[in-house]
């Protein structure tokens, strides 16, 4: 099939060889990163995590405790910080067992219900609503924000799951959220997977989010 | 990672499209010249573009406030790129030349 | 391509072009979905709770993917024959897992369409909605994928390893295998959402910016041969050199998507460089392409298929644009923490799938209606002009449009408001980002249009210039009537 080739750049087994190679060792470089960051994204224990020890993905007991953010001069960014213990739906003693089984079922609530086709988890899906990555800390949920007073409720996680149940009594803008039949039990295992995902160390996206009133308690 | 002043994107936005739009001017201009569709005398501009190419380049990595080192090793990078439509050209011909000769057909 | 003349004597063609078929008739869903998204962004009221924004835009995006992968297995069972001179390995099996894939894709779109969601459990995951962009089909119907793509696998290998297996399949093959393998990525539940995106985006990126790439890379290759008469062994020596800087810079460009996803700041670096490269072999085709179509001009051999060579030329300009010049405008780890996320995506989206994979696969089609009736060339028609012009106008104007809604997203949202809920709504409600969706929509009309004419040529091009043809060969006796396609060597 192949003639002898006059040099070895207009060699069709050179430049198989080549591309063989460059694939390989490309293959092999993103799996042997893959391996590190599996072990780096891969949840904390939440003995860990009471021991303040360092990582990028919380355990799901991560509910338990106050998240804030502060500024790391060293990483230029801000960082997640897990603070005192703070009641989520009046309690603040999930087991490691109870936690998990809520993320796990607001992480499938999230998916039946599409979620991610209008808003964006971690800046991923569609553009069509907002961002919920660090919804949990939007001062828009706050008691400065307009959504805990048109709930009649006193706290973030309440505000939020009565209104993601029934979001068109709660109106807030032309572009509404649409029913989408989400039970009582599936909005609070939601609003604890966007208290996880607000946990994330997201290397500082999105930008100036904590600058924001209200927003974490940046410094 | 910086925080950007967004007085600066514009520049950012314009000048990484101007980057890889001169880079396909000083690219195509090039292999014009060499296949005889453009006279020599075009080849001034051809590195003219490479130039233009490189300073926008420059002034994204200012405006994302690159550090000293990445702006050094970027405009490295654009010595790279200078010699990269050679290289593509030599080949393309090497492999024309190697098929379309004559007792090839 | 509707009609049932047909003067191909494969089998394994006849099986391409109902692939082809189908691809077109999801294609015009891709952009029905697309408008109605479109319009929703207008007048947020048009379809609520009817069909949702989110159901328009679920639709849109996975009859785009099922359209190209579609058109690609068809023009894979095209060439196949052509390549290595043997009737497809299997072709029953083939033609069998046509009925059984359409059928499949048939129930989930509806399913989507009427059920759209579910409850909170793994039953809404295996028979309803994934819940993962682009990968929103149910869990059962992944698996039915993955089937099917096992016995295209094994048609196309079998019949290569039978047949001639030239340079083209051997890349093919490979790809192909790569490709399907990518899938079983994202085929598992986790509940924690780092995890699940960093394995979303291998399939996603590994697909769309390495091993789709280089599929289009080859049977670019195949169709230059066709059209232009290009070398046979130039085309496959540089498949190979393309191959090499494709996945060189590719693989590892998967690093543009793990900036902000809970992974390590490594990928900051790791994914500037490699997608920094990732222009690099399109110049490099670039390049090619000029000097071609420099030693080209001068020669008697002429473009035996006009319409695909138009829709080549598509395909080399709009990916560089699209993946080019619109994917280094945003993939800088600087700049894209205050654009991931934006309009900015989509803007790049459209042009880049555009220009890199619907031009490309309309061009096969193109080649399938030439082969289907037996011409030995093949001209624009007025309709065929029409489509091409309205369809990239269309799309340029829709890239565009998202530009500056994606431009003001980012100062807005981002900069000033820190992508906050009040800085998302602040940006929605400018007059910037209104404006643009305006325009978007009137351009995603023009590219409707396009779609229109392009489909009205693909059904009527062919019996029209047969008949032309045979017009011109009654009027000349003299002239020889076989104009069987030659089999490639």
């Amino acid at each position: 099939m192949e003639e002898r080739p006059t040099s070895v750049w207009s060699s069709t087994r050179f430049w198989r060889k080549s591309a063989g190679w460059v694939t390989g060792v490309s293959a092999l470089l993103l799996i042997w990163l893959s391996v590190d960051t599996v072990a780096q994204i891969s949840m904390g224990t939440d003995e860990d995590m009471q021991a303040k020890k360092p990582m990028r993905i919380f355990p799901s007991t991560v509910i338990n405790h106050k998240v804030t953010y502060e500024y790391d001069a060293k990483r230029g960014h801000e960082v997640p910080v897990i603070g005192e213990k703070e009641a989520f739906f009046g309690r603040s003693d999930y087991s490691p067992e109870e936690a998990d089984a809520l993320l796990r079922h607001g992480k499938l609530t999230v998916q039946a219900k599409n979620c991610m086709s209008c808003h964006t988890l971690l800046g991923n899906g569609g553009y069509f609503a907002p961002d919920l990555t660090k919804a949990w800390l939007d001062p828009a949920w706050s008691e400065s924000g307009p959504y805990m007073a048109m709930t009649g409720t006193a706290t973030r996680e309440e505000a939020m799951a009565k209104f993601m149940m029934h979001p068109s009594t709660y109106p807030t803008h032309a572009r509404r959220m649409p029913e989408l039949g989400i039970t009582e039990d599936e909005a609070k295992a939601i609003v604890a997977f966007l208290k996880h995902m607000a946990s994330i160390d997201t290397n500082g996206f999105p930008r100036n989010f904590a600058k924001m009133n209200g927003g974490v308690n940046a410094k | 990672m910086p925080y950007l002043d967004s007085s600066s994107f514009l520049t950012i936005f314009v000048s990484a499209a101007l980057v890889i739009l001169f880079g396909a001017a000083y690219a195509g201009t090039f292999t014009m010249i060499k296949i005889e569709r453009l006279r020599d005398y075009m080849m001034p501009l051809a590195y003219s573009f490479w130039g233009l190419q490189t300073y926008s380049l420059w002034v994204l990595s200012v405006h994302i406030k690159s550090d000293p080192f990445t702006q050094k090793v970027l405009m490295g990078a654009m010595v790279g790129y200078l010699i990269f439509p050679h290289i593509v050209y030599f080949l393309v011909q090497r492999t024309h030349d190697a098929c379309e000769s004559p007792e090839s057909h | 391509m509707l009609s049932k003349h047909s003067e191909v004597k494969w089998e394994s063609q006849k099986l391409a072009i109902n692939y082809f078929r189908v691809a077109i008739i999801l294609f015009l869903a891709n952009l029905l979905f697309g408008l109605l998204a479109a319009i929703q962004y207008m007048y947020p009221n048009f379809l609520f709770e009817i069909i949702d924004f989110s159901v328009n835009r679920t639709l849109h995006i996975n009859a785009l993917v099922v359209w190209l992968l579609y058109a690609m297995i068809g023009s894979v069972y095209w060439l196949l024959p052509e390549e290595t001179g043997i009737e497809t390995v299997g072709i029953g099996i083939g033609k069998l897992l046509f009925y059984v894939l359409t059928g499949a894709i048939a129930v989930v779109v509806l399913v989507i369409l009427i059920v759209q969601v579910g409850a909170g459990n793994e039953t809404t995951i295996w028979f309803i909605n994934e819940g993962r962009e682009y990968l929103e089909a149910p869990r059962w119907a992944d698996i039915g994928i993955v089937v099917v793509v096992l016995g295209f696998l094994a048609n196309v290998f079998l019949t290569a390893f039978k047949g001639t297996r030239t340079g083209i399949l051997t890349v093919l093959m490979f790809d192909l295998l790569a490709l399907a393998g990518l899938y079983l990525a994202g085929m598992f539940f986790t509940k924690n959402i780092a995890m699940d995106q960093f394995w979303w985006w291998w399939v996603v990126h590994l697909w769309v910016e390495a091993t789709w790439e280089v599929y289009v890379a080859a049977v670019v290759g195949w169709g230059l041969i066709k059209t232009i008469g290009a070398n046979r062994k130039i085309v496959e020596m540089w498949i190979w050199i393309e191959l090499a800087m494709l996945f060189g810079s590719g693989i590892l460009g998967l690093g543009h998507h793990y900036f902000w996803i809970g992974t390590p700041e490594y990928w900051w670096e790791i994914g500037a460089l490699f997608s920094a490269l990732e222009p690099v072999p399109l110049v490099g085709m670039f390049v090619h392409v000029i000097y071609d179509w420099g030693k080209q001009a001068g020669k008697k051999h002429g473009v035996s298929n006009k319409p695909a060579f138009a829709w080549f030329v598509v395909n080399t300009f709009g990916n560089f644009l699209g993946a080019g010049v619109w994917g280094f405008m945003h993939t800088l780890p600087q700049i894209n923490i205050y654009t991931h996320g934006t309009q900015w995506t989509p803007a790049h989206g459209h042009l880049a799938f555009y220009g890199a994979y619907a031009a490309i696969l309309i061009g096969m089609m193109y080649i399938a209606v030439q082969g289907k009736y037996g011409l030995k060339e093949m001209r624009f028609t007025a309709a065929g002009k029409w489509g091409i012009t309205l369809l990239t106008l269309g799309v340029l104007g829709m890239t565009m449009a998202l530009t500056i809604a994606g431009y003001q997203q980012s100062m807005i949202e981002r900069a000033e408001f820190g992508a906050t809920w009040q800085g998302y709504f602040a940006a929605q409600n400018s007059r910037w980002m209104l404006q643009a969706m305006g325009w978007r929509l009137a351009m995603g009309v023009v590219t409707m249009l396009g779609f229109v004419l392009l489909f009205k040529d693909l059904l009527t091009i062919g019996p029209r210039l047969k008949a032309e043809e045979a017009a011109g060969v009654t009027a000349n006796s003299g002239a020889a009537s076989t104009i069987a396609e030659p089999a490639q060597a």
